[in-house]
């Protein structure tokens, strides 16, 4: 790796910790103490300016890991699984600070900085060398193509944020029964919770370099290898474990299913789940939600809805420019044709047919509020959806890895 | 050859191809190339053609004059494109199949009966052989595969497995058939026990590079781009340019009315009335509906 390379990396680093210290902040400012001064007015804490600052200083090296990636490899940093995922959190700070900057909402940034983190230590799962160009990446649609398509998935992204606001602020929570609005907030909860299970799962046992071998039967009746990184709770098809003094699976896959891949899924949903219970534990067995509800008290609906609808507004045109118009022009050139129902087009469509009907329901049918907020969050759903399944389950032109 | 599609008002000739490794000792991709150890990384494969187009005066058919008009690399991203065709870079081949040679021995004589090569690609119907005989193929199987209903045939025209069946007549008149294929060569004769005059032995094969390029005519396109040009512009003027109005009215008392109305962006209409009211004597309109929320809420929090 040569020097340019590494300071890159480093680069994105340090945004990683501004953006942890820009949480902190804003954990801060939304517990910390807000003062009444002698005129009686509500006077609130500094912190929130912190976090904001503390975040733009993140944007601005997260940036920087950017260009220095961009000059060390010579293409553009957005070819890969890690280099894409890194950017769309980029893009979805720079998104938040942008929008934030008008809105001034610390309760956002409470909710939307960890869900960056969590973005970019989940693009770090992936390898982060950097790799040479396959032929039909080379082109200048490539750049002008992913960043416009991220910049937009970032900024729909804080429509994510401010949906999720706009659901914990208004949704009634305190009755002991689960209602469907409950349970589908506290399934966020648990999402959010076991994406953090599997960063920390595989981030943790990756720095401990685990490594158990199996010899099993592949899907040809053949005898071959494959090497878990977690330990295995499911293991390969009449699998035999090699390496001593590692976890023995208590259940083992049929041959047709990729077992360590369902393991990690087995590890990531289990611990997602613990975790979930865990809070919930420590918070008197209150749902996740209603220990935040409090904290929001100061925050107004009709903003955050606002700050939704307006995050769409600006993030859909500009999807339908990168993810739909630049894209069929790309494919054009480089596959031939500008449209081949290649999985990630589907959803790309799917994703832009979505956002549509969002503003479509919102501006006619007067769908605010509540309705407007959970398609907020079902469109980011959809989002990470394409990312991360289209990308890695189903093979198609777009699974660069 | 001539370009598909265009009824030969185009021709293309293949002059080179070429397939381009990234140098393994690149200082950027180290990291990467060690991960993946004797994998290929290919950055790039280009087709160096000209583009002919027949001079006016030839007709069409065999022996065409051609003009040449443009000379270019074919590469991935970088088409070729003339009168709305797009020639494309697809995909390659190397080493595939290009041609084979078979010698001819007399049985009778013991000796050869010569040798012929045929290309694969473009077979002929007749090859004469040193000896003045001729050898005519009776079948040619470019990718033989034996089908559902039992009989042989080919898959395609790529000639990844070519089968022939050649036919010969002997001094006596007689018409012999031979099928040969790759490692497998016998005579289809009428008695088991009965060699043909000619055997037929395989001699040699030549390769060479196959370029995949595809050709495209799309008239469509400039509809498409006005069409989503269109629509992009569309959404942006409704997006972006929101119907709002604000009147005001002096009563007879002195007093003045403000009120506003817009169709979406409703907090920053607000916004904005409050920062032209804020320096002035007016007070800034109320939201009832804002007012109904915070009551509703308070209602709730008293719980």
């Amino acid at each position: 790796m040569n020097s340019l390379a590494e300071l890159s990396s480093n680069l994105l680093y340090i945004a990683f910790f501004f953006y942890f210290a820009a949480t902190v902040f804003y954990i801060l400012s939304v517990t910390g103490r807000q003062f009444r001064n002698k005129e009686g007015d509500v006077k609130k804490n500094r912190w929130g300016t912190w976090g904001y600052i503390a975040t733009v200083i993140g944007v601005v090296f997260a940036f920087g890991y950017f260009f220095t990636r961009w000059a060390a490899g010579g293409h553009p940093p957005v070819s890969n699984m890690f280099e894409y995922t890194a950017f769309l959190a980029i893009c979805f700070s720079l998104a938040f600070v942008v929008i934030n900057g008008i809105y001034k909402s610390n309760v956002l940034g409470l909710f939307t900085i960890p869900v960056i983190m969590l973005i970019i230590a989940y693009a770090s799962v992936f390898s982060t060398e950097i790799a040479p160009l396959v032929p039909s990446l080379q082109s200048n649609w490539l750049a002008i193509h992913v960043i416009t398509v991220a910049l937009a998935q970032g900024i729909l992204a804080v429509s994510f944020g401010a949906g999720l606001v706009y659901l914990v602020r208004t949704l009634d929570l305190s009755g002991k029964k689960m209602t469907k609005r409950t349970f589908g907030i506290e399934f966020i909860m648990y999402t959010l919770l076991t994406g953090l299970a599997f960063v920390i799962l595989t981030n943790v046992f990756e720095a401990t370099n685990y490594e158990a071998q199996f010899t099993y039967v592949n899907e040809q009746g053949e005898d071959a290898e494959k090497t878990y990184n977690l330990p295995a709770i499911i293991g390969p098809n009449e699998g035999v474990l090699q390496t001593e003094d590692r976890f023995s699976p208590i259940f083992y896959a049929p041959d047709w299913i990729i077992s360590e891949d369902l393991n990690t899924v087995v590890w990531s949903f289990g611990s997602g789940f613990l975790l979930y219970w865990v809070i919930r534990l420590i918070g008197r067995n209150r749902r996740i939600a209603a220990m935040l509800q409090p904290l929001l008290k100061g925050v107004k609906p009709q903003t955050v809805d606002e700050l939704s609808y307006r995050a769409i507004a600006i993030g859909f045109p500009l999807f339908a420019l990168g993810g739909l118009a630049f894209a069929m022009i790309y494919a054009q050139i480089a596959w031939t044709r500008f449209w081949g129902w290649d999985p990630k087009e589907v959803w790309a469509l799917i994703t832009f047919f979505f956002y549509a009907a969002y503003l479509h329901l919102r501006l006619s049918r007067n769908w605010i509020g509540e309705r407007s907020a959970w398609l907020a969050v079902i469109g980011f759903a959809i989002i990470m959806f394409n990312l991360i399944f289209v990308n890695l389950v189903i093979a198609g032109l777009h699974s660069y890895a | 050859m001539p370009v598909p599609g265009t009824s030969q008002d185009y021709y293309l000739e293949n002059l080179q191809f070429d397939v381009e490794l990234y140098d393994e000792d690149d200082e950027r991709f180290q990291g990467a190339m060690q991960a993946a150890p004797g994998a290929e990384h290919i950055e790039t494969f280009r087709t160096h053609s000209i583009l002919y187009k027949p001079t006016d005066e030839s007709t069409v058919g065999a022996g065409r004059e051609l003009e040449a008009i443009s000379e270019q690399d074919i590469e991935v991203n970088r088409p070729l494109y003339f009168d709305n065709y797009s020639v494309y870079q697809l995909d390659y081949k190397l080493n595939e199949l290009s041609a084979m040679s078979f010698d001819v021995e007399d049985r009778e004589t013991g000796e050869s009966a010569g040798s012929f090569t045929v290309d694969l690609n473009n077979p002929e119907d007749y090859y004469t052989l040193d000896n003045g005989e001729e050898v005519y193929i009776y079948d040619y199987f470019a990718n033989f595969i034996i089908n559902d209903a039992g009989e042989p045939t080919t898959e395609n025209n790529v000639p990844d497995n070519p089968a022939f069946i050649f036919e010969m007549t002997n001094e006596d008149g007689e018409e012999e058939l031979t099928f040969i294929r790759i490692q497998r060569n016998f005579e289809i004769r009428d008695d088991e026990d009965d060699p043909h005059q000619y055997a037929f032995t395989f001699a040699g094969i030549d390769t060479n590079h196959v370029t995949g390029l595809k050709v495209r005519k799309d008239l469509t396109l400039p509809f498409l781009i006005a069409g989503g040009s269109i629509f992009l512009l569309g959404l942006l003027q409704g997006s972006y340019w929101p119907h709002r109005r604000i009147w005001l009215q002096r009563e007879n008392d002195g007093g003045i009315l403000i009120a506003a109305h817009t169709n979406k962006n409703w907090e920053s209409i607000k916004k904005e009335i409050r920062s032209v009211t804020e320096q002035t004597e007016l007070s800034e309109p109320v939201d009832q509906t804002d007012e109904e929320y915070e009551k509703e809420y308070k209602e709730k929090d008293n719980l």
